[in-house]
């Protein structure tokens, strides 16, 4: 009873704040766009064809230029040797120059910005340097071996015989459209389905969830302890008949239960909403729920220990966001190190004490790498998941540690959050 | 046995002697009033019979058991100074939560929550947040939550503070009733008035050492009469400084100090037979106030 109590107070309390609510407004934005993501097969004739289309647009860093030239892709076929032939015709052969021979002038560097005019704009350009510009932006899209040939076109209108062979077969054949809101924004992927929806899960485990998500989780939660021991509250509190170990650990759960709640709606839902629109109904992307609570649950330790210490939401706030990105910063380093990636130009002092940063911290960074590598290996497999960059940085063997010692510093951290509390006078 | 058992508690805060060997007892059924200037020690001692604060060194027990004991605050109802409720609460859900933490179990607390809502004239802002609150309606919500668990024994800091005239009443009126029902009250206030109203005995702390204690009555007793005289006073002044050698007039008023009840009766006789009459007699009692004052700005002992 007096543990649900805190429950429900703890809970009280994280719908008061704002935070919350900016965050449960996110997440649920995030789960509707889940639902309104689609992932669909193209054909490669199509594939080719919204490669083309882009072609319209030339872009220079900030500076863009469009000239709607028409490109569209017809008779596409294999060519036997695992490349594609086809025909490519465009629409309007002034907007074909006027493309080419800007995108000439940008790299000469007669013109600074894509949008700048020409200085003969409706001048017609040489067809080489139609057939230069279609085999660079063929090849800026991994498609290599381009042969570009004029073919008849009517008037106003240019076409040509091309003959590509992509990087990976995957560019052409295999490839799908990601569509968000709907169909609102779509998108042309040159991946499989499972590797597009393992990048999102990715990305929303480890950006948003991982990131955002308990970087508020944190801030919100930090003050839950400081403000528990104002004075006038806590003799209240403590006036019952309830041990202060008990009381701080019910305290530390009820924050713990918020991002439980909160990742799990967030994850649940974008999860249901990728498996439901594209059928692929893989449930790794589910162990980011207590990989998160796990993470969270010993920075929230921690922040309770400095919160009983300092009485003070900002300190313990600021401490907990040192922690976390020493723990991260750590991990990636050593990570990295065993990968032979770090630069041989740092001092060997630095590179010790980042070593054994790593050891006594815990680990943050190794949790989220094995999540991402858990949710590769299990769209992909574990061969191909392997080929992914980064794939090596973290053994996936050392899951039982990584949780192990985790588990072991949040109860260190409560511990000698409880021992403090026992021991003050309020 | 008693309610509330302390035996040379001591407490430093550093270097600063906040109690310095307090005992004291209070019987069941007692009101008891805990007397002191600011920083004499009150809270202090409270706080550490709710196991808030921890003693140096001493005793302390609650209704049996040691005020280290979880248990020990089972039965115990609690409304310190300054409380501050969690604000996102509602006075309903603030005593639910309170209530459970007591260990009151959920019918009830449905039961007694409106009940006390509406005995602390609470019940229409029930379901308001209490950061909308007057300072008086957070004392009541305070005291509400103090009782709630129906504790045999309740410590009470301040509890009028910030409550108007007829609200200070009804506190009053609340603690007589709780003392009928058996209930032992622990009361630390500055308004000695009430606590002369309400108190059966009142301890008085100074700079950690509690100085004097004692019942209301015993306290406050009067040491001399009042007699109203009709008459001219000068006949008898000789023979009446004779009879009570301390007396003293003012007017056509009279103050004997009691020496021997019999005295008063001398005098009586005096006065009649020299064809004064009487119009009144009254015991001078001296106030809790004045007892108070004495005691605190008394020199400290050796």
């Amino acid at each position: 009873m007096r543990f649900l109590a805190v429950l429900q107070d703890s809970f009280r309390e994280t719908l008061d704040c704002k935070t919350f609510w900016v965050l449960f407004a996110v997440s649920s934005l995030v789960v509707l766009l889940a639902f309104s993501v689609s992932i669909t097969a193209l054909r490669p004739e199509e594939a080719l064809g919204d490669i083309a289309r882009g072609f319209d647009l030339l872009a220079r860093g900030r500076s863009r230029v469009r000239h709607d030239a028409g490109f569209k892709v017809e008779g596409a076929r294999e060519d036997g040797k695992g490349g594609y032939a086809f025909t490519l015709r465009a629409a309007s052969a002034p907007a074909v120059h006027r493309l080419a021979r800007t995108w000439e002038a940008l790299a000469q560097g007669t013109l600074k910005k894509a949008e700048d005019p020409l200085p003969d704009p409706d001048a017609a350009a040489d067809p080489e340097l139609v057939e230069r510009y279609l085999i660079a932006r063929f090849r800026s899209q991994q498609l290599l071996r381009v042969s570009v040939e004029p073919a008849e076109a009517p008037e106003g209108t240019l076409a040509w015989t091309v003959g590509v062979r992509p990087e990976r077969p995957e560019l052409l054949h295999g490839a799908h459209r990601l569509g968000v809101g709907f169909g609102l924004m779509e998108t042309r992927l040159g991946t499989s389905a499972a590797i597009a929806l393992a990048g999102i899960e990715r990305f929303l485990a480890d950006v948003l969830a991982g990131l955002a998500g308990l970087l508020f989780a944190v801030v919100v939660t930090a003050s839950f302890v400081p403000d528990m021991l104002q004075k006038g509250r806590i003799d209240v509190l403590l006036s019952r008949p309830l041990g202060r170990s008990t009381l701080l650990v019910y305290k530390y759960l009820g924050g713990l239960l918020y991002v439980v709640l909160i990742a799990s709606y967030l994850v649940g839902g974008v999860w249901l909403g990728l498996a439901v629109r594209t059928g692929i109904w893989d449930p790794s992307f589910l162990l980011t729920v207590p990989v998160l609570t796990l993470v969270f649950g010993v920075l929230y330790a921690f922040s309770v220990w400095v919160g009983v210490a300092t009485r003070s939401a900002l300190v313990a706030i600021l401490s907990t966001i040192a922690l976390w990105f020493s723990s991260s910063s750590a991990g990636s380093f050593q990570a990295m190190s065993r990968a032979g990636m770090t630069s041989a130009s740092l001092p060997e002092l630095m590179g010790d004490l980042i070593a054994a940063l790593y050891r006594v911290l815990p680990r943050t960074f190794d949790l989220k790498e094995l999540n991402n590598q858990a949710i590769a290996r299990s769209h992909l497999g574990a061969e191909a998941a392997a080929t992914l960059p980064g794939a090596a940085l973290v053994d996936p063997a050392s899951w039982p540690f990584a949780v192990g010692s985790t588990l072991f510093l949040l109860a260190v951290f409560l511990a000698a959050a409880c021992v403090l509390f026992r021991k003050r006078d309020y | 046995m008693p309610a509330l058992e302390v035996r040379d508690l001591r407490k430093s805060f550093g270097s600063v002697r906040a109690l310095d060997g307090v005992s004291l007892s209070v019987e069941r059924g007692e009101i008891y009033g805990l007397l002191g200037r600011n920083g004499a020690g009150k809270t202090t001692l409270v706080k550490i019979l709710l196991s808030i604060v921890r003693p140096t060194s001493g005793e302390a027990r609650l209704l049996e058991r040691p005020v280290s004991e979880p248990a020990a605050r089972a039965r115990v109802g609690y409304l310190p100074e300054d409380h501050r409720f969690p604000e996102y609460h509602t006075a309903e859900s603030a005593l639910d939560f309170y209530g459970a933490l007591s260990g009151v179990p959920g019918a009830e607390r449905r039961r007694r929550i409106p009940e006390l809502l509406r005995r602390m004239e609470l019940s229409e802002a029930a379901g308001r947040k209490i950061r909308t609150y007057s300072k008086g309606m957070k004392q009541r919500l305070g005291l509400a939550q103090a009782i709630l668990h129906d504790p045999d024994l309740v410590f009470l800091d301040e509890p009028t503070d910030g409550v108007d005239p007829v609200g200070r009443k009804q506190v009053r009126d609340l603690l007589l009733e709780l003392k009928s029902r058996g209930k032992t009250i622990f009361l630390n206030s500055h308004l000695l008035s009430e606590v002369e109203q309400v108190c059966d005995r009142v301890g008085i702390v100074e700079k950690g050492r509690l100085v004097r204690e004692g019942s209301v009555v015993s306290l406050t007793a009067g040491d001399a009469f009042e007699v109203r005289v009709d008459g001219p006073l000068e006949a008898a002044w000789e023979d009446l400084l004779r009879l009570a050698p301390g007396a003293a007039r003012s007017g056509d008023l009279l103050e004997i100090p009691v020496v021997e009840k019999t005295s008063v009766d001398a005098v009586i006789d005096l006065l009649r037979s020299k064809g004064l009459g009487i119009r009144g007699i009254s015991v001078k009692k001296r106030s809790l106030e004045d007892i108070f004052i004495d005691t605190v700005t008394e020199p400290p002992p050796p």
